[in-house]
């Protein structure tokens, strides 16, 4: 197996504590930090996205996957110069107001990153206004709201109809999620609604494609 | 050594004291009121070991007997595999198995969620999926399928099950007679009757009549067994309020009688022969007269005999997936899973009869998919509560990490476990789940995967020699 496979390896199995060694190794032997990120890593990180929608790999798995690959990329970002890294798409993310349910859109934040977006979580019962500042602050590709009762849909609908009366934000792509949204609800507030936070990373990068 | 199947939720029926109060009645039974005895070598062998004859055929066994018997009864069974592996080791750990069906009357097909005759290729397709499953570890060949002469259909089931089935068999006929032609085949394949003897691949089964007839076929049976080396289990089928006393109380007394009586017998011909002890204590349904095979009360007292067994420190034969409905339903399925999970929670060793439907008339494959889930499912139940010191100190440790609104996702511990949580392998939990659900279309696709994939261990060809003579003998007689 060469270096880069074992990185990929590395990546899919988690092994947190082999990878730095073996991306180093890899840059020693005179590979381009921009090949040990694709052919190496990102490789992995593809790997993982597969297995986990077959079924194969489960949610701690694929959170130690994303782990790892942080852990490789300490090593790797100083040297990577701009370009090398393709992000795949800013995001603010947050539970809406009145609602302090945080594991999903955590998890959500979570797949998000392992999937190469830059995630602002600005976490829980956050109020349409603050959603607005930060849209504004971070200008991202994509705003994720997210509730877990049917009572503080209502915040989510208040803050999307504030997003588009705002004319600074308005058109920014809303996604939304949690037990009680569904796809008519969202796009009744002419929002992207997903199911789990597997089809919100799928819908994520359809936005920004 | 641990349970095969770790069962930590101390599921009992009954008390120590209701134990006893039962066992006390079932002597009454048999040392005051006696039980009806047709044979005559069993009247002889009783009697000289000290059981008292009246009215010609009414035998009445003291408490001494019964005891001396409990002594010699064996605490455990074990079969073995086709080809001399052990796979069953009923013992101190007190583990479980389940068995199947191979063929009866009708098989509901599972194309066509239809019940039709069943005929030798459906025997062979059963043996193949229940073959293929992990969750089996003996299967049933009971003769009963159409096309072949009833008088030998048992015998064919048994080499046909020798041919695509590897692992044990708990042999039915319609007669001894048959179960001695299995038994002779049985003992050639192996090399021989001492070979048979030392590690069994068959067992045997026998029932009185309820109530208390101990008739001449039946202890036939428990003759030819001990005489052979061959695991018998004794399991009067009885209906509450028809051949049974109408409470459940009054059936499981019954039953404990007869079964006692079944292991004397065992124990008198020969001390030391393995023994089963089985109970079916059914309601006699007094709307339609059915003997239900799914009714609550007749599992309950099928799990509080499993206690009685335990208490006697005998292995017991319990009773899975069986359902009154005729096809794959609703109702079958609601069946199917109270009847598994209460012998799975039970004290029972030996598990037999399902998928049944139909009261007993139609077996299925798809059922047997059903039932796969089903064993997994109520297997990790039974697991209970890991409360060690090592697993405390982990969880404390684990939540002190968290804190408030924290979350799990990313601990070690939650990595190191979640794995040991039990996902299915055909249900669904989908976060959106389909509107129509497509699981039956789902478990056909994969019965037929199967039968088409799998290839069981083909007997040796010298065995394969044994099977065919004796089928051919068997099909000269009755052309």
């Amino acid at each position: 197996m060469d270096i880069l496979e074992m990185i990929a390896n590395d990546i899919v199995e988690g092994e947190m504590d082999e990878v730095a060694d073996h991306v180093q190794e890899a840059l020693d032997t005179g590979t381009e930090p921009k090949t040990v990120l694709d052919d190496g890593m990102l490789k992995g990180m593809n790997t993982v996205g597969e297995l986990f929608k077959e079924g194969e790999m489960f949610v701690p798995e694929v959170l130690m996957s994303a782990k790892t690959m942080e852990e490789g990329m300490e090593i790797l970002k100083p040297l990577l110069k701009e370009g090398d890294v393709t992000k795949a798409g800013v995001i603010v993310m947050a539970t809406v107001k009145g609602d302090l349910h945080d594991i999903g859109k955590k998890l959500v934040c979570m797949m998000l990153e392992g999937a190469g977006f830059e995630v602002h979580d600005l976490g829980v019962d956050v109020t349409p206004e603050e959603i607005c500042e930060a849209i504004k602050e971070k200008s991202p590709d994509i705003v994720g709201m997210s509730a877990m009762l049917t009572t503080t849909m209502l915040s989510m609908q208040d803050t999307a109809s504030m997003i588009r009366q705002d004319d600074a934000i308005k058109d920014i792509k809303i996604m939304i999620g949690g037990a009680p949204a569904n796809p008519d609800v969202a796009t009744e507030m002419g929002a992207n609604y997903s199911a789990d936070a597997s089809s919100a990373v799928d819908l994520a990068v359809s936005l920004v494609a | 050594m641990e349970r095969n199947i770790p069962n930590n939720v101390n599921f009992s029926v009954l008390t120590p004291e209701q134990i006893q109060k039962i066992h006390r009645a079932s002597v009454t039974v048999l040392s005051e009121f006696g039980v009806k005895m047709d044979s005559a070598r069993m009247r002889e062998e009783l009697q000289a070991a000290g059981a008292q004859i009246c009215e010609g055929d009414i035998v009445k066994v003291p408490e001494q007997l019964i005891n001396k018997c409990l002594e010699t009864v064996p605490k455990g069974v074990s079969l073995y595999s086709r080809d001399g592996e052990e796979i069953i080791k009923v013992g101190a750990e007190n583990n479980i198995y389940f068995g199947a069906i191979i063929d009866v009357v009708n098989v509901l097909d599972h194309h066509t969620n239809k019940v039709r005759k069943m005929y030798r290729e459906d025997v062979k397709n059963f043996a193949v999926l229940e073959d293929y499953l992990d969750s089996i570890s003996y299967t049933t060949p009971a003769g009963m399928f159409n096309g072949v002469d009833p008088r030998i259909a048992s015998q064919i089931a048994f080499l046909d099950t020798c041919r695509y089935f590897t692992k044990a068999q708990s042999i039915v006929t319609a007669e001894c007679a048959g179960f001695e032609d299995c038994l002779h085949a049985a003992q050639d394949f192996v090399g021989g009757k001492d070979k048979l003897a030392e590690k069994p691949f068959i067992m045997y089964y026998a029932e009185p009549i309820s109530p208390f007839m101990h008739v001449d076929e039946s202890v036939k049976r428990i003759i030819v067994c001990a005489e052979n080396g061959i695991p018998i289990t004794y399991m009067p089928y009885s209906m509450m309020g028809g051949t049974a006393p109408v409470t459940p109380v009054g059936a499981l007394i019954q039953n404990n009688a007869d079964v006692l009586m079944g292991l004397v017998m065992s124990q008198v011909i020969k001390p030391g022969a393995s023994f089963i002890y089985g109970s079916m204590p059914t309601v006699f349904d007094m709307k339609t007269t059915v003997g239900s095979y799914a009714a609550p009360e007749f599992h309950m007292c099928v799990a509080a005999s499993a206690d009685l067994a335990d208490y006697y420190g005998v292995p017991f034969y319990g009773s899975h997936c069986l359902s009154d409905a005729k096809t794959i339903d609703a109702q079958s399925v609601a069946e199917f899973e109270m009847t598994m999970m209460s012998t799975m929670m039970s004290k029972a060793n030996l598990v037999h009869d399902g998928p049944f439907l139909d009261h007993a008339n139609n077996i299925t494959l798809v059922g047997l998919l059903l039932f796969d889930e089903m064993f997994y499912q109520t297997k990790a139940y039974v697991n209970g509560v890991d409360t060690s010191d090592e697993m405390i100190d982990q969880m404390l440790q684990t939540i002190k990490n968290v804190g408030p609104g924290g979350h799990y996702l990313e601990e070690r511990s939650t990595l190191k476990n979640f794995k040991k949580i039990w996902y299915p392998k055909r249900f669904k939990r989908l976060m959106q789940n389909p509107d129509e659900s497509d699981l039956m279309d789902r478990l056909i696709a994969e019965v037929d995967h199967i039968l088409e994939t799998h290839v069981p261990k083909p007997p040796t060809p010298e065995q394969e020699e044994v099977l065919a003579s004796y089928e051919a003998e068997f099909m000269s007689r009755y052309q």
